[in-house]
């Protein structure tokens, strides 16, 4: 067999094209996901997300399983705002039954979600920062971030997938010491979060390569559908607990946090700014706390009426929508969750344009991306 | 009875048109051949600026396929949902809605993975999640998979 060998020379500085594959087992894109890069020297030309390493099929299989257990499945999308995901099925199926649950469980609710906001924005920060190279944050982020586990840990007995919102209120009601710890943490953390600001955010290393890098305009957020922290990054009013308040939301006073630059830098001081305004809920719902009441009575096999209902809540990374057509049996029809990350991802392409590649870990870090959310 | 701004916008296309009171606001059952017109204009009319798609979800109800298209205004803050019903099972075509609005391409790359539901003038239709090689389209209801799926 003969064969001919062509020649071929490959020089540094051609025009071509040179692509390479980040992921999907790269530290920096927080999970399995791939991108595909086409670079121009240190350039980057082009993003293309490769998505589906970590397809469960969570639709389908809500088809084949009862409300109850569908709760459980919601937990392993967005595993950081477990509490809200729980909390959106249980709305929408609460409205579809018409059952108005205790004010107790709405406000615990409320309480949990601003919680694992916190949480999840401080395991965001530890982890935002060891991407742009500064290890420290990871070990202040992950010390502060405990004091919440433990509290979820002792309320429901789980740290990071709870199951604990269920249709018609609670599992069960909060442990004796749950009040006393959240203003034990609450007074804590608000000593500790300056700190993150003295640590990072006037870092001048840090602000240099994150100011003026991957904007969004207002118009790009709104035709992405870029919701969340990402999108009030740049201006776009999308907070659902501003617009359609739900579970306890309507009793205090929540302002909605919003920067207009749109680069990585306003994106990461948006997530501060929501940390100081969760505490400042949480502060005002502990006092509304009222004694009894954690669940409605419930009938042990819910069959929600044939029609469709939709449910949105907002978790730490934007508008997560429920859409529930029922066809008045045991298991939805059709399930639909529109996750907040499937919409974010698809911007990084747009955002890393013309960037260098140490440019596009921040910018992939300050989407703050949950890849089991995006495969589902 | 007022009309609402969208109802005028969408009744200036299609005047023969029945809704359905099922969801949160009106859903309204649009032909597939005339779903990107009705979006165009929702999108472009002073009156409604329907600027974002929320979501693009594909449905199999009652054995027929669909899409529920979720558009809202930030403008207005209006909320508005289209549903388009497929008759055939086979090869089910419509017009893309990337032009509009850019999020749409991945959330119809989603629906032609997972209900291989065909779009056309999309600029990369290629399957989503699933590997290229994958045969049959998973959240079909008469998909069956013997080995992978839960049967309770």
């Amino acid at each position: 067999m003969t064969g001919k060998v062509n020649k071929r020379e490959i020089l540094v500085e051609q025009n071509d094209e040179y692509i390479i594959n980040m992921g999907p087992q790269h530290p920096s894109t927080h999970g399995v996901l791939r991108f595909e890069l086409s670079l121009k020297g240190e350039t980057v030309q082009r993003v293309v997300p490769h998505c589906g390493y970590i397809h469960r099929g969570i639709e389908k299989m809500c088809e084949a399983n009862t409300y109850r257990q569908i709760i459980h499945l919601t937990d392993r999308m967005d595993y950081l705002s477990a509490h809200m995901n729980n909390e959106a099925l249980s709305l929408c199926v609460e409205k579809a039954l018409e059952i108005e649950i205790p004010q107790r469980a709405k406000i615990i609710r409320t309480i949990l979600a601003e919680l694992s906001r916190i949480g999840s924005h401080q395991l965001w920060w530890a982890a935002f920062g060891m991407d742009m190279g500064a290890l420290t944050t990871f070990f202040y982020g992950m010390r502060d971030r405990e004091m919440i586990l433990d509290i979820f840990e002792e309320t429901c007995g789980s740290r990071l997938l709870h199951s604990y919102i269920c249709p018609g209120g609670l599992m069960h009601d909060v442990h004796p010491d749950f009040v006393p710890r959240i203003k034990e943490f609450i007074t804590y953390f608000r000593n500790k979060l300056p700190e993150y600001d003295r640590l990072l955010s006037g870092n001048v290393i840090f602000t240099t390569r994150s100011k003026g890098i991957g904007k969004l305009s207002y118009e790009q957020a709104i035709n992405y559908g870029v919701t969340g922290p990402s999108g009030r990054g740049s201006g776009f009013s999308c907070d659902v607990r501003i617009h359609q308040p739900y579970s306890a939301y309507d009793l205090v006073e929540v302002n909605e946090q919003l920067r207009t630059e749109g680069d990585v830098y306003s994106r990461y001081m948006l997530r501060i700014d929501e940390m100081w305004e969760s505490m400042r809920i949480i502060e005002q719902l502990i006092e509304l706390l009222p004694e009894d009441g954690f669940t409605a009575k419930m009938k042990p096999v819910l069959k929600l009426p044939a029609g469709s209902y939709y449910q949105r809540v907002e978790t730490a990374r934007g508008e997560l929508g429920i859409y529930l057509i029922s066809d008045n049996e045991k298991s939805p029809a059709r399930l639909k969750f529109r996750s907040p990350n499937f919409s974010n991802l698809f911007v990084m392409d747009l955002l890393s344009k013309g960037h260098k590649i140490a440019d596009l870990v921040a910018i992939s870090g300050s989407l703050d991306l949950v890849i089991p959310d995006i495969d589902r | 009875m007022e009309l609402s701004s969208t109802e005028i916008v969408i009744r200036g296309i299609l005047p023969q048109l029945t809704d359905q009171k099922a969801w949160i606001s009106t859903e309204w059952m649009i032909p597939a051949d005339s779903a990107l017109l009705v979006m165009t204009a929702l999108r472009n009319n002073p009156t409604t600026q329907y600027n974002m798609l929320v979501c693009e979800l594909g449905v199999d109800i009652d054995s027929k396929l669909g899409i529920v298209y979720h558009l809202r205004s930030t403008v207005y803050q209006l909320d508005c949902f289209l549903r388009v019903v497929f008759e055939e099972r086979n090869n089910p075509t419509i017009d893309s809605v990337t032009e509009l609005w850019a999020g749409a391409e991945f959330m119809e790359r989603e629906i032609f993975d997972l209900y291989g539901i065909q779009f056309t003038n999309h600029p990369n239709l290629k399957r989503l999640f699933l590997e290229d090689d994958f045969v049959g389209f998973p959240l079909r209801k008469d998909f069956a998979d013997s080995i992978n799926m839960i049967q309770l």
